[in-house]
C-alpha cells in the first residue's frame, strides 16, 4: 500500500484508467474478433449460400438448355430464340462453374465443382453435338444425344443438386459454430464487461481512498483553519506519502506552521503595539502640557529679550569708548617703539665698549703675567744672590776659625777674615733687600693681575648685563609690536563687535517675532497632540480588535 | 747680628755657633778645622745610628757624626742649609752635621751659665754650658763628650 500512497496521482489514475482502458481493450478486442468472425462467418455462408445457389443455378441452366433441347428436338428446329437461350444458359452456366471453383475451398467442393465442371464440359460438348445435329436436321442423332444429355443433364443435376446440399449442410454448420462462437464472444464479453466494472470499481474505491478521501480530510481541515483552529497538524500517514497528496500535506503543515508562528508573532506585535500606543498617549498628554509650559517660557524669553535690547544699547556706547581708548594706545605704543629703539642702539653701542675693554682687560692681564714671568725670572736670580750670599758667610766663618786657631800669627788674616765677613753680610743685606723688592714687585704684579682679574669680571658683568638688557628691548620690541598688533585686532574686534551689536540688536528683534511664532507653534503643538491622544485611543481601540481577531486562532 | 772682634789674646773665646733644629748650640772655634757644606754623603751599613755615614774631605776619609741623633733629636735631614764642622780629635778627624751655621761670635770665658737642671743627665753631659749672648741662648757643646759618641 505504500508503494501505491508513494505514487503520483497522476499515475495511480493512470494506472487505474490504464487498466480499465486494457479491459476495454480487451473486449474491444473481443468483440472486434467476434463481429470478424461473425463476419467471416456470413461471408462464408453467403459463399456457401452463392455456391448452392450457383449449383443450383447451374442446374437450372443445364435444365434450360435440356429444356431447350428438348423443344428443338420436339420442333425439330432450332429456333434463335432457343439458341439464344441455350447460348445465355450455357454462357452463364459456364461462368458459374467458374465462380463455384473460384470460391469453392474444402476439398469436397473444390472435387464437386471440378466434378460440374466436367459434367457441364461433356454436356456442353453434348448440347452443342445437339444443336448441330439439330441445325443440320439429324434429329435420330439428335435425339439420341439429347438422351445421353438428359442424363448427363440428371448426372449434372445431381451432382449440383449434392454441391448444394453440401453447401447447405456446411451452410448449418457455420451457423451452429456461428452460434457456439457468439455465444462464447458473449459469455466472454459479459465476464470481461463484470470484471471491468468490478475493477472499475476496486479503482475507484482505491482513487477515492487515495485521492478523494484525503483531499476531503484536506478540506475539512482547511475549513477548521479557517475558523482559527490551528491546533491540529497534517495527518503523518499522508505526510509521509510521495504522492501529490504527501506534496499537499507537507505544504499544508508548513501552512499550519507559518500561521502558527505568523499569529504569535502578530500577537506580540500587538502586544507591542498596545503597549505603544498607551505610552503614545501618554507621551502625548505629556507633550500637551510640555507645550503649554513651552508657551509660557516663551513669554519670558520674551521679556528678557526686551532687556538685552536695551543692555545692547548701552554695549554699543561702551564700544564707542573702548574705541576712542584703543587709539590712544595706539598712538602710545608708537612712541614706545620709537623709545625702545633708541635703547637697543645705545644698549648695542654699550656691548661693542663692553667688548673693547674686555679685550683691553685681557691685553693688559697678558702684560701682567708677562711681569709676573719676568718677576720670577728675577726670583731666580736672587736665589743665586742668596748662594754667592752663603758661599760667603761659610767663607767668613771658615776664615775667621782658621784665624783664631792661627792665634797671634793670624792678624793679618783675620782682617781679611772680618772684610769677608762683612762681605758676606753685605751680600745678605742686599740680597734681602733685593728679595724684599722681587717680593713687592711679584705681589704687586699678583694685586695687578687680581685687580685686572676683577676689572675683567665686572666687565664681563656689565656686558652680560647689556646682553640681558639688549635681549630684553628685543623682547621688548616684539611685545611692543605684538601690543600694535594686538591694538589693531582689538580695534578690529571691536569694529567687529559694533556690527555684531547692531546686527544682536537687529537679531533680538526677530527674536521677539520669532517668540510671537514659538507661541503659535506650542499653541498648535498642543491641539496635535491633542491629535495624536485621539489617534492613539484609536490605535488602542484597533488592537483590541485585532487581538480578539487574532484570538480565534489558538494553536 | 753681633759684630765680632778678633783678638784672641784678650783672652776672649770664639764660638762657631749652629743650629740643631731649633736648639742655638755652640762649638769653641779653636777646636774646629773648617766648616764645609755636605756633599755626598756615603751610608755606611751597621754602623751606629750617631753615624751617618762617611765624606769625602780633599782625599782624606771622614765619619761623619749626625749631632741630631746625639742629642736625641732623631736623624737629621740633609739639606742644602746643612753644614758639617771639621773637628780635630787626637790626630783624627771628624765630621758633625748640623741643620744650619750661625755666626762665630766671641765671649768672655769665665761668664758661663750653668745648664738648667731639668736637662736629663745624658743630654746634659754633651753640654759643657749655656751662655746668653745677643738676647739669645746658646748652649756650648763638649767636643769631647760627643767625638766619644763615635767610639762607643
Amino acid at each position: 500500500m505504500t508503494s501505491i500512497s508513494n505514487m503520483k496521482i497522476g499515475k495511480k489514475i493512470a494506472v487505474v484508467l490504464g487498466g480499465v482502458v486494457l479491459l476495454l481493450a480487451g473486449l474491444s478486442t473481443l468483440a472486434l474478433w467476434g463481429t470478424s468472425t461473425n463476419q467471416k462467418m456470413a461471408t462464408a455462408l453467403v459463399q456457401r449460400l452463392t455456391k448452392a445457389r450457383l449449383a443450383e443455378r447451374i442446374g437450372g441452366d443445364t435444365s434450360t438448355v435440356a429444356l431447350n433441347l428438348g423443344r428443338m428436338i420436339i420442333e425439330k428446329k432450332a429456333t434463335e430464340e432457343m439458341l439464344t437461350q441455350i447460348r445465355d444458359a450455357k454462357k452463364r452456366r459456364a461462368a458459374d462453374v467458374e465462380e463455384f471453383k473460384a470460391l469453392a475451398d474444402t476439398p469436397t467442393g473444390i472435387k464437386h465443382g471440378a466434378d460440374m465442371a466436367d459434367l457441364v464440359q461433356s454436356a456442353g460438348n453434348l448440347s452443342q453435338e445437339t444443336v448441330e445435329l439439330v441445325t443440320a436436321g439429324r434429329f435420330a442423332d439428335a435425339v439420341r444425344n439429347f438422351k445421353v444429355y438428359s442424363s448427363m443433364d440428371m448426372a449434372l443435376r445431381a451432382k449440383t443438386a449434392e454441391a448444394a446440399q453440401f453447401q447447405d449442410t456446411k451452410v448449418i454448420e457455420v451457423e451452429k459454430t456461428n452460434k457456439e462462437t457468439s455465444s462464447t464472444i458473449w459469455m466472454a464479453l459479459i465476464l470481461g464487461s463484470l470484471f471491468g466494472v468490478a475493477v472499475a470499481i476496486f479503482g475507484g474505491v482505491i482513487l477515492t481512498r487515495q485521492i478523494a478521501a484525503p483531499i476531503a480530510r484536506f478540506v475539512s481541515h482547511l475549513g477548521e483553519i479557517a475558523k482559527g483552529d490551528l491546533s491540529k497538524n497534517a495527518p503523518p500517514e499522508f505526510l509521509s506519502r510521495g504522492d501529490e497528496i504527501g506534496t499537499m500535506a507537507n505544504a499544508k503543515q508548513e501552512m499550519i506552521d507559518a500561521l502558527r508562528k505568523m499569529i504569535q508573532e502578530v500577537s506580540s506585535g500587538i502586544q507591542v503595539l498596545s503597549s505603544s500606543s498607551t505610552e503614545l498617549m501618554a507621551s502625548s498628554t505629556e507633550m500637551t502640557s510640555g507645550s503649554r509650559s513651552a508657551s509660557d517660557k516663551a513669554h519670558s524669553v520674551s521679556a528678557a529679550a526686551e532687556e538685552m535690547s536695551s543692555n545692547i544699547t548701552s554695549v554699543a556706547a561702551g564700544m564707542e569708548q573702548t574705541t576712542t581708548n584703543l587709539s590712544h594706545v595706539a598712538t602710545a605704543t608708537e612712541q614706545m617703539t620709537s623709545t625702545i629703539g633708541e635703547i637697543a642702539a645705545n644698549s648695542e653701542k654699550a656691548r661693542r665698549i663692553t667688548d673693547e675693554a674686555t679685550r683691553q682687560a685681557g691685553r693688559i692681564t697678558e702684560q701682567m703675567n708677562q711681569l709676573g714671568v719676568a718677576a720670577r725670572e728675577i726670583g731666580k736670580v736672587t736665589e743665586a744672590i742668596t748662594e754667592i750670599s752663603s758661599q760667603t758667610n761659610l767663607l767668613a766663618l771658615n776664615a775667621t776659625i782658621e784665624a783664631a786657631r792661627a792665634g797671634s800669627a793670624g792678624k793679618g788674616f783675620a782682617v781679611v777674615a772680618t772684610e769677608i765677613k762683612a762681605l758676606a753680610q753685605q751680600t745678605a743685606a742686599a740680597t734681602e733687600d733685593i728679595k724684599g723688592r722681587i717680593a713687592g714687585v711679584q705681589s704687586a704684579t699678583a694685586g695687578g693681575i687680581t685687580e685686572i682679574g676683577k676689572i675683567s669680571e665686572v666687565i664681563t658683568e656689565v656686558s652680560a648685563i647689556v646682553a640681558s638688557i639688549a635681549a630684553a628691548i628685543e623682547e621688548q620690541a616684539t611685545a611692543t609690536k605684538d601690543i600694535a598688533r594686538n591694538i589693531a585686532e582689538a580695534s578690529t574686534g571691536v569694529n567687529d563687535a559694533n556690527s555684531r551689536v547692531s546686527e544682536t540688536s537687529q537679531v533680538s528683534r526677530e527674536i521677539a517675532k520669532d517668540i510671537v511664532s514659538v507661541d503659535r507653534s506650542a499653541s498648535e503643538m498642543a491641539s496635535g497632540s491633542d491629535h495624536v491622544r485621539t489617534s492613539a485611543g484609536e490605535l488602542s481601540t484597533v488592537a483590541e480588535a485585532l487581538r480578539v481577531t487574532v484570538g480565534r486562532f489558538h494553536a | 747680628m753681633v759684630e765680632t772682634q778678633i783678638e784672641p789674646s784678650t783672652q776672649t773665646v770664639l764660638l762657631a755657633t749652629f743650629f740643631v733644629r731649633d736648639a742655638l748650640c755652640a762649638l769653641d772655634a779653636s777646636r774646629v778645622q773648617e766648616v764645609i757644606r755636605v756633599e755626598t754623603v756615603t751610608l755606611v751599613r751597621h754602623a751606629p745610628a750617631e753615624v751617618a755615614g762617611v765624606i769625602n774631605l780633599r782625599g782624606k776619609i771622614v765619619t761623619l757624626l749626625d749631632l741630631g741623633t746625639i742629642l736625641g733629636f732623631g736623624k737629621s735631614e740633609v739639606t742644602r742649609e746643612s753644614r758639617v764642622f771639621i773637628i780635630e780629635d787626637r790626630n783624627e778627624f771628624l765630621g758633625v752635621l748640623v741643620d744650619r751655621v750661625g755666626e762665630v761670635i766671641e765671649i768672655e770665658p769665665g761668664h758661663g751659665d750653668s745648664l738648667p737642671v731639668n736637662i736629663p743627665a745624658t743630654q746634659a753631659r754633651f753640654f759643657q754650658g749655656v751662655r746668653r749672648a745677643g738676647g739669645h741662648v746658646i748652649a756650648i757643646l763638649n767636643p769631647a763628650e760627643v767625638l766619644n759618641e763615635a767610639r762607643l
